[in-house]
């Protein structure tokens, strides 16, 4: 119920929500919890495992028990914390692990079955007959299982990223946090100060502490004044830091527009930061922690400070008739605070003997809370003291049972906490993480002025170690009270008794895990599944270390705690792969001919980052088939116009330039002569092929090299590496240009009339005999002429500066349409390769060597180079290796499939058996038959042996005839022409 | 080709590397493409690192820029790249061949300029690196990525940023630039 004179919601501005198809009022500032409790509900969902009951049990992140699904824009997002989740106009939440309804779950027939479902339970049972857990308990469990469901669809919403950087990072936006980003933004610092929640302030939002002197409100108020005044500080607010990693770096969410309607498809709903910073404070707060007890888990049992805060900030008293039970003196604040606001406090249970403490309601001292009754909600509880046992009629109860300093971020290096006994609570080690500070009551600090106090020293600390001017220690003075706690941990009795409330753990499975020797805290928590949740046992780990080394006789401290890892708490992975989604998975690389090839309806291919045309169809084409055979003709036949723009190009300048070639290639460049063109072959230290291309002497200090277009990137790292290793004196410098020109082949017998035709000056082809290069001009433009072929034809490659790369194709296009030719894409340039028996990646795939392709004539014995004494390890020029052969069906009807393996045709199909495998494979309208390049056992030596294809996938197989490689004009005579 | 009359004249046309992209204009923000005369590599050959500068200074008025850095107006600048520097806006002395290998680039790049009162946030947003105006100051240049692409990043002014990718990438980057120009826009608009 609300509480008229409390809390900063916005009561002019009223909000209905629908929570299980019915609606409900609130107020702009609510979270669905405050809400939900405003309107006397606090049945909110049912647990994972028993599905039992459950309510509100916290106010923050850390909230176990209230996962709702939150209804958006036509999706649903499941395990939101109701606690968490502001409410705005229209928002539509459901409950979640409930079926028919909430208050009528039929699988809550599992809390009757208790007995059979104890930790350890199903590692035992579903052991036998084993033929049965994929048929029958595997699927049964998976449907059972789970928090919320997933929606199958594809997540359309829209997600950002964003880096910065920063000189102090602050986690937490409390007491501590405010306090070192006004200290260290008064010192010019460049600040950053992340919130997770939707306002700053931290813990002093929930209370009344009286800061020098004024309510401790107004204090936030004249901080994040002065703060948001400072140009020099970056406030974060609903942002949460997930993860802090190396060398200073903190993964962020910072959740955008979660808090209000769908607007428009601009709306983003999440932000993934990355955030640098070279110090850091963790500021982070603490978390309040629970006793077990018997049915403790029951809606209406809260945390004794959520209770306050909701109370404080929201203005709503969670129950008529509250209880609180305690261990310390904090949990005396909220009956204090609810009794001074008219609610009515049943009792007060403190289970110190020695408490010192006086309320005008009943309180117990030396007391506690064994049992706990009511179905839905709860309506007693039973306590027991010196005096005997009694029941009393409470709906609401809040328990302490002190509080655990949130140390997860500190830990995320790997760095161990430290126990306190003063405290009984975990704190983190000092430099656990290089450059952060922890300050406040995340460093186990418990009183605002404690607060205040270290978060003056951490920043002085840090301002000089920075060099800055250190001001005098002052900070603000509160009012809040000594943090006295006498640890309780669990409460001997026969009921269950819950710790871990999203996995539904319970104190006999800690008993259970040390029985069966699961003793270590590691083993413990994967046996019984405690902190396994998505929670990450932020309210449950310290109680069930607590237990597990009492039960295993050991200390809290020798015992420790499991492993914090990154998120603190559940991301989205959407937001973080926000930057790879459609278009941003890779970057696109498109020639200049990229929109004539779409308008001529070519379908694109992708050649790492490169689109390529795969062909180009044609009116009456049934498929690409016909499309490639066609252009294939183009080329035999006529004349074929092809970009190979996406080619490696790399230029190389200076005296030394021919002495570099020779160390990086198999062969030698020195002797070529200028206007020259050479193809060369180039391996990786190891001896093997690492990629192949022609190279062209430009002039006496020049050369131009060409790679592949799938290893230019690779090629030119190679390059730099040599250079930079094994001959940085080189007179030479190198550089890509695959950028800076557009290249196109023309090949086909009619190649020279298209050549004629377009370059400027008289064009005498004796001038230009194969493998020749030089400078033309076409209309006027610098271009370069490459007399060369891929195709096996008479060819040329005309490169000319990009900017003209797309008016030069249609041109060429053009002359070539105006010659019976055309244009041609990839699909018929492998065929035109294949046939000519041309290697390209498929066959040096990184296991290939010289010898292998036929190549060992290029491996030149004058000279060294890179891979040159590897080459000749024995294995590698094993005579049994699988080398390079062609292949061929015996017609068109029988296919051949790149990848097949290949076995002698009498053989079993054995691995052992296996005689090698098909690299590359086309149908060839020359041959009128499929061919391929393989590589084979001893493949040189078999020209004209029999052997299986098979593809395994598709269990198919196809005869075929080991065959020299080159298919087509085996002389050359047609490229030489 | 142009076509005039009925008769074809045969002329090649130019077309630059973010033609029919830019320019956008968004929320204040924005991202043009620069147009240059002239771009070149000049790469000095080992130990005539000074005497390329005293060339460069002398025919262009110019001198080789530090690492990370640019040297040089709006106009005629010489931007670290890395293994090389960008020589931009005119043709470059043919004295410089003895001491430098000097390559042509007119056409391998796409240059951009950012310009807006949140350029930074849209450049923070896309690039791993600090470009605060007070590590980042203007006339640094910073080889890097932007999301996926391999960028050079020359700040040209306080509000200003100059965007060096490859030509063939050129519709990724304007995108990818575009879409940071949107959120950051959106996200101001919200706060």
């Amino acid at each position: 119920m609300r509480i008229t004179s409390k809390g900063f919601v916005n009561r002019d501005q009223e909000v209905t929500f629908l929570f299980d198809s019915k609606p409900y009022k609130g107020f702009v500032g609510d979270t669905v919890a405050s809400a939900l409790l405003a309107n006397d509900v606090n049945l909110v969902g049912r647990s994972f495992k028993y599905h039992r009951p459950r309510g509100i049990l916290g106010i923050g992140s850390e909230e176990p028990n209230a996962l709702i699904s939150v209804h958006k824009g036509g999706k649903i997002e499941p395990n939101i914390r109701a606690t968490t989740q502001e409410i705005y106009e229209g928002l539509i939440a459901t409950s979640q692990n409930s079926w028919p309804s909430l208050k009528f779950d039929a699988l809550a027939i599992n809390d009757i079955l208790a007995p059979f479902f104890s930790a350890g339970f199903y590692y035992k049972t579903f052991m036998w007959p084993p033929r049965f857990w994929e048929a029958l308990y595997e699927p049964i469990i998976r449907r059972a299982a789970g928090l919320g469901k997933l929606e199958a669809k594809p997540d359309v919403d829209n997600y950002d990223q964003n880096f910065a950087f920063c000189d102090l990072l602050i986690i937490g936006g409390g007491p501590s946090g405010l306090f070192s980003a006004l200290l260290a933004g008064r010192a010019g610092l460049d600040v950053i100060l992340v919130d997770e929640n939707p306002k700053l302030g931290g813990r002093l939002l929930f209370e009344n502490t009286i800061i020098d002197g004024n309510h401790c409100s107004d204090w936030i108020q004249n901080c994040l004044g002065e703060l948001k005044s400072l140009e020099n500080v970056r406030l974060l607010s609903r942002a949460t830091v997930f993860g802090i990693y190396d060398q200073g770096t903190f993964g962020v969410l910072e959740r955008i527009s979660r808090h209000i309607p769908d607007s428009d498809s601009d709306t983003v709903l999440d932000c993934f930061w990355r955030i640098v910073a070279s110090s850091s404070i963790l500021a982070s707060g603490a978390i309040e922690r629970h006793i077990a007890f018997g049915n403790n888990d029951r809606p209406g049992i809260m945390m004794a400070s959520a209770l306050r805060g909701y109370l404080n900030h929201y203005g709503v008293a969670a129950g008529t008739s509250i209880s609180i039970f305690g261990n310390n003196d904090d949990a005396f604040n909220t009956a204090y605070d609810l009794n001074s606001a008219g609610v009515e406090i049943a009792a007060y249970i403190d289970s110190r003997r020695d408490a010192d403490i006086q309320g005008d309601f009943p309180i117990f001292r030396g007391a506690e809370v064994y049992d706990t009754g009511g179905r839905l909600g709860l309506e007693h509880i039973c306590i027991r003291d010196d005096k005997g046992e009694r029941k009393i009629q409470t709906d609401c109860l809040g328990v302490s049972g002190g509080w655990n300093p949130s140390i997860h971020l500190s830990c995320h290096t790997n760095a161990k906490p430290e126990w306190r006994n003063d405290i009984a609570a975990f704190t983190p080690k000092r430099q656990s993480i290089s450059g952060l500070i922890v300050v406040g009551s995340a460093n186990g600090h418990f009183t605002t002025s404690d607060c205040f106090q270290s978060a003056c020293e951490a920043v002085n600390e840090l301002l000089k170690s920075k060099g800055k001017k250190v001001r005098r220690k002052s900070y603000p003075l509160a009012s809040d009270l000594e943090y006295n706690i006498s640890p309780l941990w669990a409460v001997e009795g026969n009921k269950r008794a819950w710790l871990d409330f999203q996995n539904d753990v319970i104190t006999k499975d800690i008993k259970q895990s040390v029985d069966e020797n699961f003793r270590s805290v590691e083993h413990m928590k994967r046996y019984t599944t405690q902190g396994m949740a998505t929670d990450q046992g932020k309210g449950s780990n310290v109680i069930a270390i607590a237990l597990l080394a009492d039960a295993s006789g050991e200390t809290i401290e020798r015992t420790g705690t499991t492993t914090f890892r990154p998120p603190y708490t559940p991301i989205p992975i959407a937001a973080i792969g926000s930057s790879g989604r459609d278009k941003g998975f890779a970057p696109e690389r498109l020639s200049t001919t990229h929109a004539a090839s779409i308008k001529l309806a070519a379908p694109m291919i992708e050649a790492g980052l490169w689109y390529r045309p795969s062909y180009y169809p044609q009116i009456g084409e049934n498929n690409w088939l016909q499309a490639c055979n066609r252009e294939v003709l183009y080329v035999r036949q006529s004349v074929g116009i092809c970009d190979v723009s996406t080619l490696g190009k790399i230029e190389f300048h200076g005296k030394d330039a021919a002495k570099f070639l020779d160390f990086v290639y198999t062969n030698s460049f020195g002797s070529l002569a200028v206007g020259r063109v050479k193809y060369g072959l180039m391996l990786r230290e190891d001896g093997f092929i690492m990629d192949d291309g022609t190279s062209a002497r430009i002039s006496e200090n020049s050369y131009l090299m060409t790679t592949t277009t799938a290893a230019a990137g690779t090629v030119m790292r190679h390059l730099d590496f040599i250079h930079q290793a094994y001959c940085p004196k080189l007179h030479v410098r190198f550089v890509s240009v695959t950028e800076q020109w557009a290249q196109f082949s023309v090949s086909g017998p009619k190649s020279l009339d298209i050549i004629s035709s377009v370059v400027d000056e008289p064009f005498n082809e004796k001038d230009w005999p194969f493998m020749s290069c030089g400078e033309v001009k076409v209309m006027g433009i610098k271009a370069r002429l490459f007399r060369i072929s891929f195709s096996g034809e008479l060819g040329y490659e005309l490169a000319i500066p990009s900017r003209f790369g797309g008016s030069l194709f249609d041109l060429l296009r053009l002359e070539a349409e105006q010659r019976g030719g055309g244009v041609y894409g990839m699909e018929a340039m492998n065929v035109l390769r294949l046939e000519k028996g041309f290697i390209t990646h498929a066959e040096i795939d990184g296991r290939a060597t010289a010898y292998d392709v036929g190549m060992q004539k290029m491996v030149s014995e004058k000279k060294d180079f890179i891979g040159n004494k590897m080459a000749q390890r024995p294995g590698l020029l094993d005579r049994n290796r699988e080398r390079l052969v062609g292949l061929k069906t015996n017609g068109p009807q029988s296919t051949l499939t790149a990848g097949s393996l290949l076995y002698n045709t009498d053989d079993e199909l054995l691995a052992d058996n296996s005689q090698g495998h098909i690299s590359s494979v086309a149908f060839s309208p020359i041959e009128n038959c499929y061919i391929g390049l393989a590589f084979v056992k001893r493949g040189p030596e078999r020209w004209g042996e029999k052997i299986k294809a098979v593809n395994l996938l598709t269990s198919t197989d196809s005869n075929c005839e080991i065959c020299p490689p080159i298919f087509y004009d085996p002389d050359g005579e047609k490229f030489r022409a | 080709m142009t076509q005039m009359g009925k008769n074809f004249v045969r002329k090649l046309l130019a077309t630059s590397p973010a033609a029919d992209l830019c320019p956008v204009e968004f929320g204040g923000l924005k991202l043009v493409e620069l147009s240059f005369p002239y771009l070149s590599s000049i790469s000095p050959y080992p130990k005539n690192e000074k005497k390329c500068s005293a060339i460069l200074k002398k025919n262009h008025g110019i001198h080789m820029p530090n690492v990370c850095r640019a040297t040089g107006s709006s106009h005629k600048k010489a931007i670290w790249f890395g293994n090389f520097t960008l020589f931009i806006g005119e043709e470059p002395n043919i004295a410089l061949s003895d001491v430098a290998a000097v390559v042509d680039m007119s056409d391998a790049w796409c240059s951009l300029r950012l310009t807006g009162t949140h350029a930074e946030e849209v450049m923070q947003r896309l690039c791993p690196i600090d470009v605060r105006l007070s590590v980042f100051k203007t006339g640094c240049v910073a080889s890097t990525m932007l999301g996926l692409m391999p960028v050079t990043l020359h700040r040209s002014g306080k509000n200003q940023f100059d965007i060096y990718g490859f030509r063939s990438m050129s519709r990724t980057l304007v995108v990818e630039i575009t879409e940071s120009i949107k959120k950051t826009t959106y996200l101001f608009l919200q706060k």
